[in-house]
Protein backbone atom coordinates (compact mmCIF):
# COMPACT_ATOMS: atom_id res chain seq x y z
CA UNK A 1 0.00 0.00 0.00
CA UNK A 2 2.76 2.25 0.88
CA UNK A 3 4.61 1.65 -1.82
CA UNK A 4 1.88 2.05 -4.46
CA UNK A 5 1.54 5.53 -2.68
CA UNK A 6 4.89 6.54 -3.31
CA UNK A 7 4.63 5.34 -6.73
CA UNK A 8 2.43 7.43 -7.62
CA UNK A 9 3.95 10.35 -5.25
CA UNK A 10 6.64 10.06 -7.74
CA UNK A 11 5.54 10.15 -10.85
CA UNK A 12 2.78 12.86 -10.44
CA UNK A 13 5.11 14.59 -8.38
CA UNK A 14 7.91 15.10 -11.09
CA UNK A 15 5.21 16.28 -13.27
CA UNK A 16 4.19 18.98 -10.21
CA UNK A 17 7.74 20.08 -10.43
CA UNK A 18 8.07 19.87 -14.27
CA UNK A 19 5.24 22.22 -14.39
CA UNK A 20 6.33 24.81 -12.11
CA UNK A 21 9.74 25.05 -13.63
CA UNK A 22 8.47 25.05 -17.05
CA UNK A 23 6.23 27.54 -16.51
CA UNK A 24 9.25 29.76 -15.20
CA UNK A 25 11.27 29.08 -18.60
CA UNK A 26 7.81 30.01 -20.18
CA UNK A 27 8.25 33.46 -17.82
CA UNK A 28 11.45 33.96 -18.40
CA UNK A 29 11.11 33.97 -22.47
CA UNK A 30 8.08 36.07 -22.41
CA UNK A 31 10.17 38.48 -20.91
CA UNK A 32 13.08 38.36 -23.34
CA UNK A 33 11.25 37.65 -26.49
CA UNK A 34 7.56 39.06 -26.49
CA UNK A 35 6.73 38.53 -29.92
CA UNK A 36 7.00 34.92 -29.38
CA UNK A 37 4.47 35.08 -26.62
CA UNK A 38 1.95 32.95 -28.76
CA UNK A 39 4.38 30.03 -29.90
CA UNK A 40 5.69 30.28 -26.15
CA UNK A 41 2.39 29.10 -24.46
CA UNK A 42 1.88 27.10 -27.42
CA UNK A 43 5.10 24.96 -26.92
CA UNK A 44 3.85 24.73 -23.07
CA UNK A 45 0.62 23.39 -23.60
CA UNK A 46 2.40 20.94 -26.09
CA UNK A 47 4.98 19.80 -22.99
CA UNK A 48 2.23 19.65 -20.49
CA UNK A 49 0.14 17.24 -22.71
CA UNK A 50 2.87 15.47 -23.70
CA UNK A 51 4.50 15.02 -20.37
CA UNK A 52 2.10 16.10 -17.46
CA UNK A 53 -1.03 14.32 -18.65
CA UNK A 54 0.79 10.97 -19.52
CA UNK A 55 -0.17 9.73 -15.92
CA UNK A 56 -3.80 10.55 -16.71
CA UNK A 57 -3.76 9.35 -19.78
CA UNK A 58 -2.57 6.02 -18.25
CA UNK A 59 -5.43 5.84 -15.85
CA UNK A 60 -8.11 6.09 -18.34
CA UNK A 61 -6.83 3.34 -20.71
CA UNK A 62 -6.16 1.37 -17.37
CA UNK A 63 -9.51 1.54 -16.33
CA UNK A 64 -10.88 1.18 -20.06
CA UNK A 65 -8.69 -2.10 -20.28
CA UNK A 66 -10.06 -3.14 -16.81
CA UNK A 67 -13.65 -2.23 -17.87
CA UNK A 68 -12.92 -4.85 -20.88
CA UNK A 69 -11.45 -7.58 -19.71
CA UNK A 70 -13.91 -7.66 -17.21
CA UNK A 71 -16.95 -7.58 -19.45
CA UNK A 72 -15.03 -10.64 -21.58
CA UNK A 73 -14.62 -12.34 -18.11
CA UNK A 74 -18.66 -11.80 -17.29
CA UNK A 75 -19.83 -12.92 -20.81
CA UNK A 76 -17.64 -16.08 -20.37
CA UNK A 77 -18.75 -16.64 -17.07
CA UNK A 78 -21.96 -15.99 -17.10
CA UNK A 79 -23.45 -19.27 -18.42
CA UNK A 80 -21.75 -20.91 -16.27
CA UNK A 81 -22.68 -19.19 -12.70
CA UNK A 82 -25.91 -19.56 -13.95
CA UNK A 83 -25.91 -23.15 -14.92
CA UNK A 84 -24.80 -23.52 -11.45
CA UNK A 85 -27.14 -21.95 -9.58
CA UNK A 86 -29.98 -23.80 -11.07
CA UNK A 87 -27.93 -26.91 -10.28
CA UNK A 88 -27.81 -26.01 -6.74
CA UNK A 89 -31.64 -25.60 -6.39
CA UNK A 90 -33.00 -24.10 -3.38
CA UNK A 91 -29.88 -23.81 -1.84
CA UNK A 92 -29.15 -19.92 -2.86
CA UNK A 93 -32.87 -19.14 -1.75
CA UNK A 94 -31.52 -18.94 2.25
CA UNK A 95 -29.26 -16.15 0.35
CA UNK A 96 -31.55 -14.16 -1.10
CA UNK A 97 -29.12 -14.10 -4.25
CA UNK A 98 -30.87 -12.54 -7.10
CA UNK A 99 -29.78 -13.65 -10.67
CA UNK A 100 -31.25 -10.50 -11.89
CA UNK A 101 -28.73 -8.58 -10.12
CA UNK A 102 -26.12 -10.33 -11.60
CA UNK A 103 -27.40 -9.77 -15.12
CA UNK A 104 -27.78 -5.95 -13.57
CA UNK A 105 -23.55 -5.78 -13.01
CA UNK A 106 -22.73 -6.94 -16.44
CA UNK A 107 -25.15 -4.84 -17.33
CA UNK A 108 -23.47 -1.47 -15.77
CA UNK A 109 -19.13 -3.06 -17.10
CA UNK A 110 -21.22 -3.01 -20.71
CA UNK A 111 -22.70 0.34 -20.37
CA UNK A 112 -19.27 1.53 -18.47
CA UNK A 113 -16.83 0.32 -21.78
CA UNK A 114 -19.44 0.93 -24.40
CA UNK A 115 -20.86 4.19 -23.16
CA UNK A 116 -19.16 6.09 -20.09
CA UNK A 117 -15.62 5.70 -20.95
CA UNK A 118 -15.39 6.51 -24.65
CA UNK A 119 -18.02 9.62 -23.51
CA UNK A 120 -15.33 10.68 -20.97
CA UNK A 121 -12.75 10.23 -23.59
CA UNK A 122 -14.39 12.77 -25.27
CA UNK A 123 -14.60 15.39 -22.15
CA UNK A 124 -11.07 15.16 -22.06
CA UNK A 125 -10.36 15.49 -25.78
CA UNK A 126 -13.26 18.52 -25.24
CA UNK A 127 -10.91 20.38 -22.69
CA UNK A 128 -7.69 20.01 -24.58
CA UNK A 129 -9.29 21.49 -27.51
CA UNK A 130 -10.70 24.37 -26.38
CA UNK A 131 -7.14 25.11 -24.27
CA UNK A 132 -5.85 24.65 -27.45
CA UNK A 133 -8.09 26.69 -29.79
CA UNK A 134 -9.26 28.82 -26.78
CA UNK A 135 -11.46 30.97 -29.91
CA UNK A 136 -13.56 27.34 -30.13
CA UNK A 137 -14.43 26.75 -26.81
CA UNK A 138 -16.18 23.19 -25.93
CA UNK A 139 -15.74 23.77 -22.06
CA UNK A 140 -19.57 24.06 -21.35
CA UNK A 141 -19.43 20.75 -23.70
CA UNK A 142 -17.20 19.05 -21.73
CA UNK A 143 -18.98 20.49 -18.36
CA UNK A 144 -22.20 18.85 -19.78
CA UNK A 145 -20.69 15.16 -20.36
CA UNK A 146 -19.45 15.40 -16.74
CA UNK A 147 -22.43 16.03 -14.95
CA UNK A 148 -24.06 13.64 -17.23
CA UNK A 149 -21.56 11.10 -16.73
CA UNK A 150 -21.85 11.27 -12.73
CA UNK A 151 -25.87 11.25 -12.77
CA UNK A 152 -25.84 8.01 -14.82
CA UNK A 153 -23.25 6.58 -12.58
CA UNK A 154 -25.02 7.65 -9.23
CA UNK A 155 -28.41 6.02 -10.89
CA UNK A 156 -26.77 2.77 -11.90
CA UNK A 157 -25.55 2.58 -7.66
CA UNK A 158 -28.65 3.75 -6.67
CA UNK A 159 -30.46 0.75 -8.40
CA UNK A 160 -27.83 -1.82 -6.99
CA UNK A 161 -28.41 0.10 -3.54
CA UNK A 162 -32.26 -1.05 -4.56
CA UNK A 163 -31.11 -4.44 -5.32
CA UNK A 164 -29.45 -4.89 -1.77
CA UNK A 165 -32.58 -4.13 0.16
CA UNK A 166 -35.07 -5.61 -2.04
CA UNK A 167 -33.05 -8.77 -0.75
CA UNK A 168 -33.31 -7.74 2.65
CA UNK A 169 -31.07 -9.51 4.95
CA UNK A 170 -28.30 -8.06 4.48
CA UNK A 171 -27.00 -5.40 6.56
CA UNK A 172 -23.19 -3.43 6.75
CA UNK A 173 -22.26 -3.45 10.68
CA UNK A 174 -20.35 -0.47 10.23
CA UNK A 175 -22.89 1.75 8.51
CA UNK A 176 -23.85 2.19 12.30
CA UNK A 177 -23.07 5.64 14.07
CA UNK A 178 -19.38 4.76 14.14
CA UNK A 179 -18.83 5.40 10.05
CA UNK A 180 -20.86 8.59 10.81
CA UNK A 181 -18.27 11.14 10.87
CA UNK A 182 -15.87 9.26 8.42
CA UNK A 183 -18.51 10.17 5.70
CA UNK A 184 -19.55 12.84 6.27
CA UNK A 185 -15.46 14.00 6.11
CA UNK A 186 -15.49 12.15 2.68
CA UNK A 187 -18.46 13.46 1.18
CA UNK A 188 -17.21 17.51 2.68
CA UNK A 189 -14.10 16.85 1.02
CA UNK A 190 -13.77 15.07 -2.05
CA UNK A 191 -15.09 17.14 -4.84
CA UNK A 192 -17.85 16.00 -7.12
CA UNK A 193 -17.57 12.76 -6.04
CA UNK A 194 -17.46 12.86 -1.90
CA UNK A 195 -21.36 12.05 -1.24
CA UNK A 196 -21.24 9.31 -3.94
CA UNK A 197 -18.49 7.76 -2.75
CA UNK A 198 -19.82 7.40 0.44
CA UNK A 199 -22.97 5.69 -0.84
CA UNK A 200 -21.61 3.83 -3.13
CA UNK A 201 -18.90 1.98 -0.43
CA UNK A 202 -22.26 2.13 1.82
CA UNK A 203 -23.77 -0.06 -0.68
CA UNK A 204 -20.95 -3.11 -1.23
CA UNK A 205 -20.35 -2.87 2.63
CA UNK A 206 -24.01 -3.42 3.10
CA UNK A 207 -23.55 -6.21 0.39
CA UNK A 208 -20.50 -7.88 1.36
CA UNK A 209 -20.84 -7.94 5.35
CA UNK A 210 -24.10 -10.24 4.49
CA UNK A 211 -21.41 -12.70 2.55
CA UNK A 212 -18.69 -12.60 5.21
CA UNK A 213 -20.23 -15.48 7.22
CA UNK A 214 -19.78 -17.72 4.34
CA UNK A 215 -16.29 -16.58 3.08
CA UNK A 216 -14.34 -15.10 5.78
CA UNK A 217 -13.14 -11.71 6.79
CA UNK A 218 -9.95 -12.10 4.90
CA UNK A 219 -10.99 -13.13 1.55
CA UNK A 220 -13.56 -10.47 1.71
CA UNK A 221 -11.00 -7.45 2.81
CA UNK A 222 -8.55 -8.63 -0.01
CA UNK A 223 -11.38 -8.53 -2.85
CA UNK A 224 -12.06 -5.20 -1.66
CA UNK A 225 -8.14 -3.99 -2.26
CA UNK A 226 -8.28 -5.26 -5.33
CA UNK A 227 -11.07 -3.88 -6.27
CA UNK A 228 -10.53 -0.86 -5.07
CA UNK A 229 -7.22 -0.11 -5.99
CA UNK A 230 -7.67 1.42 -9.20
CA UNK A 231 -10.19 3.87 -7.78
CA UNK A 232 -7.83 4.71 -5.08
CA UNK A 233 -5.05 5.47 -7.78
CA UNK A 234 -7.22 7.68 -9.90
CA UNK A 235 -8.40 9.73 -6.57
CA UNK A 236 -4.95 9.97 -5.74
CA UNK A 237 -3.81 11.22 -9.35
CA UNK A 238 -7.16 13.47 -9.25
CA UNK A 239 -6.29 15.05 -5.78
CA UNK A 240 -2.47 16.25 -7.02
CA UNK A 241 -3.51 17.55 -10.46
CA UNK A 242 -6.06 19.93 -8.44
CA UNK A 243 -3.21 20.58 -5.83
CA UNK A 244 -0.72 21.65 -9.12
CA UNK A 245 -3.26 23.83 -10.23
CA UNK A 246 -3.36 25.75 -7.16
CA UNK A 247 -0.09 25.52 -6.65
CA UNK A 248 1.12 27.03 -9.49
CA UNK A 249 -1.78 29.56 -10.53
CA UNK A 250 -0.12 33.00 -8.88
CA UNK A 251 2.48 32.34 -11.77
CA UNK A 252 1.31 29.82 -14.51
CA UNK A 253 -0.92 30.89 -16.99
CA UNK A 254 -4.30 30.37 -17.18
CA UNK A 255 -4.87 27.74 -19.92
CA UNK A 256 -2.23 25.41 -18.02
CA UNK A 257 -3.85 25.63 -14.69
CA UNK A 258 -7.48 25.45 -16.58
CA UNK A 259 -5.98 22.51 -18.24
CA UNK A 260 -4.91 20.82 -14.99
CA UNK A 261 -7.88 21.43 -13.24
CA UNK A 262 -10.39 19.96 -16.07
CA UNK A 263 -8.15 16.78 -15.86
CA UNK A 264 -8.28 16.65 -12.28
CA UNK A 265 -12.18 17.23 -12.34
CA UNK A 266 -12.48 14.52 -15.15
CA UNK A 267 -9.90 12.06 -12.99
CA UNK A 268 -12.77 11.97 -10.33
CA UNK A 269 -15.54 11.21 -12.74
CA UNK A 270 -13.53 8.30 -13.62
CA UNK A 271 -13.15 7.63 -10.40
CA UNK A 272 -16.47 7.36 -10.29
CA UNK A 273 -17.15 5.11 -13.07
CA UNK A 274 -14.11 2.92 -11.58
CA UNK A 275 -16.56 2.22 -8.70
CA UNK A 276 -18.93 0.69 -10.83
CA UNK A 277 -16.01 -1.72 -11.90
CA UNK A 278 -15.58 -2.40 -8.83
CA UNK A 279 -18.64 -3.04 -7.47
CA UNK A 280 -19.42 -5.75 -10.20
CA UNK A 281 -16.02 -7.20 -9.55
CA UNK A 282 -16.74 -7.98 -5.60
CA UNK A 283 -20.21 -8.80 -6.67
CA UNK A 284 -19.36 -11.64 -8.80
CA UNK A 285 -16.13 -12.12 -7.03
CA UNK A 286 -18.28 -12.95 -3.89
CA UNK A 287 -21.09 -14.76 -5.82
CA UNK A 288 -18.36 -17.01 -7.63
CA UNK A 289 -16.70 -17.97 -3.88
CA UNK A 290 -20.31 -18.69 -2.51
CA UNK A 291 -21.02 -21.00 -4.90
CA UNK A 292 -18.35 -22.51 -5.04
CA UNK A 293 -18.19 -22.83 -1.15
CA UNK A 294 -22.06 -24.01 -1.13
CA UNK A 295 -21.03 -26.83 -3.65
CA UNK A 296 -18.25 -28.16 -1.72
CA UNK A 297 -20.51 -28.39 1.57
CA UNK A 298 -23.73 -29.76 0.17
CA UNK A 299 -21.45 -32.86 -1.42
CA UNK B 1 31.37 37.88 -15.04
CA UNK B 2 32.40 36.95 -18.00
CA UNK B 3 28.95 37.71 -19.61
CA UNK B 4 29.19 41.18 -17.33
CA UNK B 5 32.16 42.13 -18.93
CA UNK B 6 31.01 41.14 -22.49
CA UNK B 7 27.97 43.01 -21.86
CA UNK B 8 30.13 46.05 -21.24
CA UNK B 9 31.78 45.62 -23.79
CA UNK B 10 28.93 45.52 -26.31
CA UNK B 11 27.18 48.15 -25.42
CA UNK B 12 30.19 50.50 -25.88
CA UNK B 13 30.63 48.54 -29.29
CA UNK B 14 27.27 49.64 -29.74
CA UNK B 15 28.08 53.28 -29.30
CA UNK B 16 31.05 53.39 -31.36
CA UNK B 17 29.15 51.45 -33.87
CA UNK B 18 26.64 54.06 -33.88
CA UNK B 19 28.90 57.15 -33.98
CA UNK B 20 30.83 55.54 -36.86
CA UNK B 21 27.01 55.30 -38.80
CA UNK B 22 26.56 58.80 -37.98
CA UNK B 23 29.87 59.85 -39.24
CA UNK B 24 29.42 57.37 -42.34
CA UNK B 25 25.97 59.42 -43.23
CA UNK B 26 27.43 63.06 -42.64
CA UNK B 27 30.59 62.37 -44.90
CA UNK B 28 29.62 59.58 -47.62
CA UNK B 29 26.02 59.21 -47.70
CA UNK B 30 25.89 57.63 -51.04
CA UNK B 31 27.09 54.61 -49.49
CA UNK B 32 25.53 55.36 -46.44
CA UNK B 33 23.27 51.81 -47.37
CA UNK B 34 25.85 49.48 -48.23
CA UNK B 35 28.01 50.45 -45.21
CA UNK B 36 25.14 50.26 -42.96
CA UNK B 37 24.11 46.44 -44.03
CA UNK B 38 28.14 45.24 -43.57
CA UNK B 39 28.12 46.67 -39.91
CA UNK B 40 24.57 45.60 -39.05
CA UNK B 41 25.48 42.24 -39.36
CA UNK B 42 29.06 42.31 -38.28
CA UNK B 43 27.15 43.75 -35.10
CA UNK B 44 24.89 41.16 -34.90
CA UNK B 45 27.13 38.32 -35.38
CA UNK B 46 29.30 39.95 -32.21
CA UNK B 47 25.95 40.05 -30.49
CA UNK B 48 24.78 36.38 -31.09
CA UNK B 49 28.43 34.88 -30.30
CA UNK B 50 29.22 37.18 -26.75
CA UNK B 51 25.68 37.23 -25.82
CA UNK B 52 23.24 35.43 -26.86
CA UNK B 53 24.64 31.74 -27.63
CA UNK B 54 26.37 31.74 -23.69
CA UNK B 55 22.87 32.91 -22.16
CA UNK B 56 21.09 30.11 -24.52
CA UNK B 57 23.78 27.60 -22.76
CA UNK B 58 23.15 28.74 -19.50
CA UNK B 59 19.64 28.73 -20.02
CA UNK B 60 19.27 24.95 -20.96
CA UNK B 61 21.63 24.16 -18.44
CA UNK B 62 19.18 25.89 -15.77
CA UNK B 63 15.89 24.11 -17.09
CA UNK B 64 18.11 20.53 -17.54
CA UNK B 65 15.44 18.88 -14.84
CA UNK B 66 12.89 19.41 -17.91
CA UNK B 67 12.38 16.26 -20.28
CA UNK B 68 14.94 16.87 -22.66
CA UNK B 69 14.59 18.23 -25.92
CA UNK B 70 11.98 21.19 -24.45
CA UNK B 71 14.10 23.57 -23.00
CA UNK B 72 16.36 23.54 -26.24
CA UNK B 73 13.40 23.72 -28.25
CA UNK B 74 11.71 26.57 -26.84
CA UNK B 75 15.35 29.00 -26.45
CA UNK B 76 16.14 27.47 -29.98
CA UNK B 77 13.31 29.01 -31.76
CA UNK B 78 12.62 31.91 -29.60
CA UNK B 79 15.94 33.03 -30.74
CA UNK B 80 15.83 31.83 -34.28
CA UNK B 81 12.46 33.81 -34.21
CA UNK B 82 13.78 36.87 -32.89
CA UNK B 83 17.18 37.02 -35.43
CA UNK B 84 14.57 36.43 -38.30
CA UNK B 85 12.56 39.54 -37.18
CA UNK B 86 15.74 41.72 -36.51
CA UNK B 87 17.23 40.58 -40.40
CA UNK B 88 13.65 41.18 -41.88
CA UNK B 89 12.91 44.57 -40.54
CA UNK B 90 16.92 45.38 -41.44
CA UNK B 91 15.71 44.24 -45.20
CA UNK B 92 12.37 46.19 -45.37
CA UNK B 93 13.98 49.01 -43.82
CA UNK B 94 16.10 48.63 -46.75
CA UNK B 95 12.81 48.55 -48.90
CA UNK B 96 13.06 44.94 -49.57
CA UNK B 97 9.94 44.27 -48.33
CA UNK B 98 8.82 40.78 -50.15
CA UNK B 99 12.58 39.40 -49.54
CA UNK B 100 12.32 40.18 -46.22
CA UNK B 101 8.88 38.31 -45.78
CA UNK B 102 10.00 35.76 -47.53
CA UNK B 103 13.32 35.13 -45.58
CA UNK B 104 10.73 35.19 -42.62
CA UNK B 105 9.03 32.26 -43.92
CA UNK B 106 11.43 30.40 -44.45
CA UNK B 107 12.70 30.63 -40.91
CA UNK B 108 9.16 29.74 -39.65
CA UNK B 109 8.96 26.79 -41.50
CA UNK B 110 12.25 25.60 -40.00
CA UNK B 111 10.77 26.28 -36.50
CA UNK B 112 8.13 24.41 -37.08
CA UNK B 113 10.08 21.85 -38.48
CA UNK B 114 11.98 21.48 -35.15
CA UNK B 115 8.78 20.85 -33.19
CA UNK B 116 7.76 18.54 -35.84
CA UNK B 117 8.77 15.53 -33.58
CA UNK B 118 7.14 16.72 -30.67
CA UNK B 119 3.82 17.41 -32.46
CA UNK B 120 4.07 14.10 -33.79
CA UNK B 121 3.90 12.67 -30.09
CA UNK B 122 0.94 15.20 -29.11
CA UNK B 123 -1.16 13.79 -32.23
CA UNK B 124 -0.09 10.09 -31.35
CA UNK B 125 -0.89 10.88 -27.51
CA UNK B 126 -4.40 11.68 -28.44
CA UNK B 127 -4.55 9.32 -31.00
CA UNK B 128 -4.45 6.36 -29.01
CA UNK B 129 -7.05 7.60 -26.66
CA UNK B 130 -9.23 7.81 -29.01
CA UNK B 131 -8.42 4.65 -30.85
CA UNK B 132 -9.09 0.91 -29.44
Amino acid sequence: MISFVETILGTVLSSFVIVIISSFMALMVDFLFPSFAKWTRMLLILLVITVVLQPAFEHLTLIRDIAHSISMMFISIYPILTASMIASGGAFGLLNFQPAMLLFANGAIVLTERVLIPLLTAALIFDLASRILPSVPFSKMSDLIRTTLLGAVSAVVATYSIFITAGGTMSWALSGLASEPIKELIKQNVPLIGSFMTESLGTIGRYSSGATIFAGGWLITSIWTIALVPSIKTLLTAFFYRWTAALIEPFAQEDITGILDDIGKTLFVLCAVSFLIAFAFIYTALFSIILVKLITTMK
Amino acid sequence: MVVHGSLMFTLVQTVVVFLLLLVIAFTVPKLQPLLYVSIFFYTLHHLINKILFPFGRNFVKLFEALPDPFAKLLIGSAILYYISELITKHIEDAGFGSLAAMSHFAVKITILTLWLQQTTALIEILSTLISK
